[in-house]
Formats: C-alpha cells, structure tokens, sequence
C-alpha cells in the first residue's frame, strides 16, 4: 500500500522498522548512546570515578572486598567487574569507555562525512581543475594504507583526544569524498538538475538542494560506517600507546592490561572487548539495515 | 501574426570532444513570433535539443561551447550579452522548459507542491503560504484532480500523464513567454499524448505566449504546429508554414521524413505495403561531407551537391530551403512512389 503523500525518506524508516536484525541493533546502540549521554552529563560513572582507586589491585569479579567511598571512609562491598593494577573498578572504567567511544565515533563520522561530501559535491558537480586537484588529494591520501596516516597524523599532533579524532576525521573523509562525487556526477546527468537550471535555479541551490537530499542514503550509511570505523581506530591507536591519554577507554585498558592476561587478571581485556564487541557488531547491524532501506534503488 | 520574441541569428553550438570538435548545431537561424508554435523537427542527433539548451544558454560547458558571434535576441535582449545572474532571472520567468521524461525531471525527494512553490518563491517573491496556494492552483489549472492532496504527492506517486502535468504547471509557473517543449509527449502513453498537447494548445491560447515544439514525430507538428523548421546535422535544411510543409516540402529529406510515416490508407484491401525508410544513414558529425550533408542519402542529388554546400535560401514567402534542386510539387523518391 502506498500511503498517500509519503516521502521516500519515511518510506526507507518504515522498510527500517520490519528489519529485525536492523532495529536489535539500534536497540543495543541506543541503549549504549543513552549510557554515553548519561556519562557525559555526569549522571554516573564521572571521570573522576573512573580514576580514583576504590578499593586493593586486582580484586577479581564477584568477589568481596572493602571498598572506598567518596568520602574516604571503607565498607565491604562486593565487586562487579573487578579491579585493576590501580585498584581502581573496571566497571566504572569500562561504562565511562562508551562516552569515549561514542564521543569519537560522533564527531569524527559527522567531520569526515561533512568534508566529504561538501567536496564531493564541488568536484562532481564542477568537475574542471577543482576536480583534478581534490582527485588529487584523494589519490594521494589512499596511496598509502590509512594506518599509517592515522599513526603520522596523531603522533604529530600528540597523544589525546583531539589529535585521535584529527587524525581519524583527515584520513576518513576519502572514502565519502569518492563515493559521492561519483553519485553526484550520476546524479548532475538527470534531467531534474536539467529542469532545475532551467527554471533558473544558481548553481548553489542545485547542489544543496536538488544533489544533496538525493545523497541521503550515502550519507546515513557513512555516518555509521565512519562511526565505527572510529571505535575501531581509537581502540588500535590506544593500544599503539597514540591515542587516549590520561582517561580511560577501551584502547587504553585492553593496551594497559595486556600484561595482567598473562598473570590470570582476564577480566579487563575481556571486558573492553565484549563491550567493543558487542557495539561494533549492533552498530554493523544496523548499518546493514540502513543500507538495505535506504538505498533508492531498492526503495520502491 | 504578432510581433518577434526570440530571433536567433547564425547559432553555432559546438563540442569540444577528445578527436576534434564537433558543431552539434552549425549556423542555425530562425524567428518566433507571439502566440505561435514552431516545430523544431528532425532525428536524432540533428542539433534540435542543444539548439534549445543554446537558447537558454544550458548547453554544459565544457565541453560545450556557444561561438560569441551567435546572436539570440529574447525579449528585446541580446541573451549572450548576459551575465549568468541575469541568465537565471531569464531561464523560468521568460524562457520556460518542459522535459521528455517526467520522472527523472521531477526530484524525487521533494514533494509536487514544494518543487512548484520553489521556482515560485525564487521568481516571483512569493511567501511560502502563497507559493503553495498558487502552486495548488496552478496544478488544478493544468487538469490535476485533488490538487490540494496532489500537492503534497512525491513524483513517484504520479502517473506519466500526472507528471508531465505537473511539470507543465512548473513551467508555466513564472507566465514565460516561449515555453520550450523538447518531445514532451515521447515518454507518455499514446492516450495521454494527445490530452498534453491538447493542454499546451489551450494554455497557450490562453496566454498568449509562443511554443517552440521540438519532436520527431511529424504527426505531433501536424497536430500543433503552425510553422516548422527541419533540421538536419545540425542545420535548419527546411522552413515552411504547416500546411505547404506537409502539402509541398521543397528538400527532399522533409519528402523523405514525410514518406517514412506508415499509410493506412495505401495499404487498404488487405495488401500491406513495404514500409518506405530513407536510405543510408546520417552521416558522422566529425567527418561531414564536403557539400550538401543529404547528397549521400538523396535520390535527386546531383555532382554539383557533394561539391557545394547549399545554404537556407527563399522560395516563396515563409519558406526556404537549403537545397540546390528543391523538390517540384509531388515529386517523391522513386521507392517512395512505388510503395
């Protein structure tokens, strides 16, 4: 049934919302994204938390222990997830993770994907020497494995925060850039950008608003692509001691408690990876689903 | 007949390709006068569409290239004088288009309604309530039923016959006065095509304004055409009021086109008749004979055509003809008049 008035775009969310495989894993992102919300307005699991140790080294799951509070004084308490060297909660560590996780996944997929495809469009819709040059940089970016920029770019702009999302945003966007320009070049060939021009429309205006809204499947699956692309960077950069500094994420303490798998101390390794895990795999599937619904030739 | 609107003067539309250049349209002249619909006729590849696109100075650049010394004169101004702002305030509100295919000329992610009002608030200043409620009145003005609901309709809910529609509307938006139609009714059912062109008739009567009908279908200019241009190879070989096009064409490729239509009436008893096709095939743009572009396919040509290139001259008032040995009345290809 075709309901009257329906826009391809509510079309595409209703395909959405029949993929099972597509909506458990907005589900488990979701639940994961209200986590990193909840973290970052401090509601839980605060930075502070997460670095102040709580309680002896290596406390194993489950078992007893005295813990301490806030205010310094001790009451037994059973522990969740754990100890690290530190004597510091996994736990904690582990939820304050998915804020990391989540803010770098954010921002680096909506740089990179704005500066793809802003250029993209300008050199698919331009073509001419802009186009050469940005193929260019394209060219030159993807010659050489992205690692490698990754580590160049971080290293350069020294360990933390921001030099991990620079360096993920500056190497991500390539991937965006081609696709789009190679959508915008099929895109600028239909009769609509014909039709438009001839009623008069600046050459602005056909970009953003006849060329773009017709990238939204490309958009949406890079958003999520990129984002875990992101996750998985900053977890490889950490563990190469270039990422993070300073607070945890996953990186950091799967890179910091590698030594302790050797001793028998599994559960921090083992936690950060699940809960990478278990994210990417959500996040996959629901990328999965977004391409399926939102690709305009399967949309009917 | 009224006064000129659109003269254009020696166009050359050229291309710049990777062997060479190729003239898409070469030295092409013609006038349009208020109220009247020219036929643009021809196959294709003849220069009709980029003749157009040049009009409205479209033609993507590169590696297309409009030559400084065409003159298309709309309105009283020198459009290649223009700069490109002043170009778009032309293109819609003087110079309006309607596409062949209604469905990749429509944007599939905006709604009728909204890509109507959108020319409407960049011509005419309109508010967006206002936009919309001209936008609903312009789509019930072109025959679409429920335009308030229709309004809010994304192309791909819409028939052919409801687009091509739509598309009318939005080129009929801003009143301009040449409207464009590049085979507006190729893409339509058979039973739509003549409802468009029964529309554009009746808008056009109503606004007075002028029609340039570009199409291969030579039924489609009997029907609404009052004077027609062919071309060929990127020139006007032929220009005639409707009735002695049809009645007498002076080149031989018009006699040819005309010949090729399927007769009923010749195949009546049960007896069908081969079909006549005009022999050979049009030649490579990048390697144009030397003298008449038709001698190789023409059954009267002569030494003199593949030496000397004929140009468009007089005949008669209105018509002309660029032909070194234009057809007498009845004159037909021998295979024609067999068949």
């Amino acid at each position: 049934m075709n309901a009257h008035g329906e826009s391809l775009f509510r079309k595409s969310l209703r395909k959405l919302r029949r993929d099972r495989f597509g909506m458990a894993g907005l589900a488990v992102v979701g639940f994961f994204g209200l986590v990193a919300l909840g973290v970052k307005l401090g509601l839980f699991c605060t930075l502070a938390q997460a670095t102040t140790p709580v309680g002896p080294q290596f406390v194993r799951p489950g078992a007893a222990y005295q813990r301490t509070l806030a205010d310094g004084t001790k009451a037994a308490a059973r522990s969740l997830f754990g100890t690290d060297i530190q004597g510091r909660d996994v736990a904690v560590k582990l939820v304050y993770s998915i804020k990391q996780a989540f803010a770098i996944g954010v921002i680096v997929a909506v740089l990179s994907v704005a500066v793809g495809v802003v250029l993209g469009c300008i050199s698919g819709y331009f073509g001419g020497l802009v186009d050469d040059a940005l193929l260019w940089l394209y060219t030159a970016i993807n010659s050489v494995p992205f690692i490698l920029w990754i580590v160049s770019i971080s290293y350069a702009f020294g360990r933390g925060f921001t030099g991990v999302v620079v360096a993920l945003a500056a190497t991500f966007w390539v991937g965006v850039y081609f696709n789009v320009r190679a959508e915008v070049r099929r895109l600028k060939e239909l009769e609509f950008v014909l039709a438009s021009e001839s009623y008069g429309a600046s050459k602005w205006s056909i970009i953003f608003r006849d060329i773009v809204p017709n990238l939204s499947h490309l958009i949406f699956v890079f958003l999520s692509l990129d984002f875990i692309a992101a996750v998985k960077n900053e977890v490889i950069l950490s563990f190469l001691g270039l990422g993070i500094a300073g607070e945890p994420s996953w990186g950091v303490m799967i890179s910091n408690a590698r030594l302790d798998l050797l001793a028998g101390k599994w559960w921090e390794v083992t936690g950060a990876t699940i809960l990478l895990f278990v994210l990417v795999m959500a996040f996959n599937m629901l990328t999965d689903a977004l391409q399926d619904a939102f690709d305009p030739k399967k949309v009917g | 007949m009224g006064k000129t609107v659109l003269e254009v003067q020696n166009l050359v539309t050229e291309f710049h390709v990777e062997h060479g250049v190729a003239r898409a349209v070469d030295g092409v002249s013609f006038h349009l006068e208020e109220g009247e619909t020219l036929g643009l006729v021809g196959e294709s590849g003849s220069g009709k569409s980029v003749t157009s696109l040049s009009l409205m100075r479209l033609v993507p650049s590169p590696p297309g290239r409009i030559l400084p010394s065409s003159r298309i004169v709309l309105g009283g101004r020198d459009v290649m004088k223009l700069s490109e702002r002043e170009m778009q305030a032309v293109r819609g509100s003087e110079v309006a288009m309607v596409f062949q295919d209604p469905m990749t000329a429509l944007n599939p992610v905006y709604t009728v309604g909204n890509q109507l009002a959108e020319v409407l608030l960049r011509h005419e200043g309109l508010s967006r309530e206002k936009a919309r409620a001209r936008a609903v009145e312009l789509l019930e003005h072109v025959g679409i039923p429920a335009p308030a609901k229709r309004a809010d309709s994304y192309p791909h809910q819409l028939s052919g016959g409801m687009r091509q529609r739509a598309m009318i509307a939005m080129a009929l938006s801003c009143s301009p006065r040449i409207l464009i139609a590049d085979e507006p009714t190729t893409a339509l059912d058979v039973t739509i095509q003549a409802q468009i062109l029964e529309l554009i008739k009746k808008l056009q009567r109503e606004t007075g304004m002028a029609v340039i009908m570009i199409t291969h279908d030579l039924g489609v200019v009997a029907e609404t055409c009052d004077r027609v241009n062919v071309m060929y190879c990127g020139r006007i070989v032929e220009e005639a009021p409707i009735r002695d096009l049809f009645a007498a064409p002076k080149h031989p490729y018009t006699r040819g086109l005309i010949d090729s239509i399927p007769d009923l009436e010749a195949s009546r008893g049960g007896v069908r008749k081969p079909l006549f096709a005009i022999p050979g095939m049009v030649p490579d743009i990048h390697h144009l004979p030397a003298g008449c572009r038709f001698a190789e396919r023409c059954f009267k040509a002569a030494d003199a055509c593949r030496s000397s290139d004929p140009v468009l001259s007089d005949l008669a008032p209105g018509r002309r003809a660029a032909c070194l040995t234009p057809l007498a009345a009845g004159e037909r290809a021998p295979a024609a008049a067999e068949a």
